[in-house]
């Protein structure tokens, strides 16, 4: 019998090496040990044919989306090449082509951003911190601009809260959110960002947690949209036309993650609702994320 | 100023070169760690630019490390392939007193060089006053006036201005703003750097004959009078 199913492996990891994702290991016999070791094997072969499909769509889209400006790059430089009268025309053509440049700087950055709070490398650098004062500092920053437009940032959090993890991080999580709402809200509403802590439930494993809630009014987005927000490069239908290129709250995502906590979207009726939930540890105990 | 430049890549280490060369500058470039640290350790120069990867098995890191301990305070650009926050960090730990990632774009690297040298000759004597034509802003005391007229800032607009005050003069960059004056370290998809300096403009330009807060296209804001 083990010859049997030494023999069914050797077959499913050939056909694995050769490039056949689609095999698998036939079941049915009457010897059940081979069954369930068949079954294990195969919903592995199921595990890797997703987790490749999934990188090569990646793949794909990252490729797609850099090509854009890539294209817009190469048209700005090359109309100039051909077309341009005067210094000025061509002066004006490069600026535009190192614009398109600097976009896909930007994209490359962000990517490599969320792949480092992906593999957890920085959870090194994570201590206790106020987070009130670190949510100050970013609504400071983005009040005027919302001013700007028009829009009220209504901000409720006390005045200290304790948070373990990484300030810049969370920093950058609120910006993106806040960045989101500015741009697609309407020229007046209000946007809100309460941040509070919450108490441990006597069965929970953490110290409590932190919600942070940042609510605005603007175009909201569908319950379909919702479920591929985090997605890299998702964009939704009204918001194709907005600047940015779809990652913001791809790095959001990974950032919560990186926290041990959750990001919820939910409907506002007009606009979105963003919650993220935040496990703490113990005092002492930094490593229980 | 004199600039020593450590950088194998040829056509990076040439494309700075030539930058620097027509803004009028002295650059001595070297190609790898070796002769990078022995120019180092034998000339002075006001600044050195250091790649973080050289080839020849003496890296970056390891030739700041050395000048360091060797007593030598000249400032030091990292250049580096690198956006990790952790290798920046790094990076500074060292050592290193700015922290440049490619690709960059040469307005940035330029100011930031100058706002080095720049802060290397001022820390000698520490100011409590700053003024640039008739702006004059008291450190201690944070009043603000211009031509004897007192203008209310808010905190964070007086960090502004203290700032762009300290590198009067000189190129800074939305940037140098974001982690000078707000500690920021990474970029926002707004241009909130420039609805703040908009602020700002209102209550020290506008009721002014003249501006002193200048745009300088594709490069970022200066201070002049």
């Amino acid at each position: 019998m083990f010859q049997d199913i030494i023999h069914a492996i050797n077959k499913a990891t050939s056909a694995l090496t050769q490039g056949d994702l689609s095999y698998r290991i036939s079941l049915g016999s009457s010897k059940s040990e081979l069954d369930d070791v068949a079954a294990a094997i195969n919903t592995m072969l199921e595990r890797i044919t997703h987790l490749m499909e999934k990188t090569r769509q990646a793949s794909n889209t990252i490729a797609h989306d850099l090509r854009r400006p890539i294209t817009y790059a190469r048209f700005q430089l090359e109309d100039a090449a051909l077309h341009a009268h005067s210094e000025e025309d061509l002066r004006t053509a490069i600026a535009q082509a190192i614009k398109h440049l600097d976009h896909i700087t930007s994209i490359c950055g962000a990517l490599l951003r969320i792949a480092d709070i992906e593999a957890g490398m920085c959870r090194a650098a994570f201590t206790w911190f106020d987070l009130a004062l670190a949510l100050q500092d970013v609504l400071e920053l983005y009040t005027v601009v919302a001013e700007n437009r028009g829009l009220i940032i209504k901000a409720t959090f006390p005045e200290h809260l304790p948070f373990y993890g990484d300030r810049t991080m969370i920093q950058q999580a609120l910006a993106n959110v806040l960045d989101n709402a500015i741009k697609f809200s309407p020229c007046a509403g209000i946007i809100t960002c309460t941040a509070h802590f919450l108490p441990p439930l006597p069965t929970a494993e953490n110290n409590g947690s932190i919600e942070l809630k940042i609510t605005d009014q603007g175009i909201g987005m569908t319950p379909e949209e919702m479920a591929h927000a985090t997605e890299r490069f998702f964009r939704a239908e009204q918001a194709r036309h907005a600047p940015g290129f779809g990652l913001g709250l791809s790095i959001v995502q990974a950032i919560v993650q990186l926290h041990g906590g959750q990001l919820h979207l939910a409907d506002n009726t007009p606009g979105l609702i963003v919650r993220i939930d935040i496990p703490l540890p113990f005092p002492g105990k930094s490593a229980t994320l | 100023m004199r600039v020593l430049l450590v950088e194998d890549d040829q056509t990076v280490s040439n494309f700075i070169a030539k930058g620097l060369t027509e803004a009028g500058h002295l650059v001595e470039q070297a190609e790898d760690g070796k002769n990078g640290l022995s120019l180092a350790q034998h000339e002075k120069f006001d600044v050195i630019i250091l790649d973080r990867m050289l080839p020849g098995g003496v890296e970056g890191i390891h030739i700041l490390e050395t000048l360091r301990k060797q007593n030598n305070s000249t400032p030091v650009l990292l250049l580096s392939a690198l956006a990790d926050i952790n290798e920046k960090v790094a990076g500074l730990k060292a050592g290193g007193d700015d922290y440049v990632t490619k690709p960059f774009s040469f307005s940035e690297l330029q100011a930031r060089l100058e706002a080095l040298v720049r802060r290397n000759r001022n820390e000698a004597q520490p100011q409590t006053r700053l003024n640039i034509g008739d702006l004059e802003i008291d450190l201690l005391s944070r009043n603000v006036r211009r031509a004897g007229q007192k203008i209310e800032l808010q905190p964070r607009e007086f960090r502004l201005l203290e700032f762009l005050m300290r590198h009067a003069g000189q190129v800074v960059t939305r940037t140098m703003l974001l982690e000078g004056v707000w500690d920021y370290h990474f970029d926002p998809q707004t241009n909130v750097i420039d609805v703040h300096i908009s602020r700002l403009r209102q209550k020290i330009d506008k009721p002014f004959q003249h501006a002193l807060v200048h745009t300088i296209r594709n490069a970022g804001y200066m201070l002049q009078e």
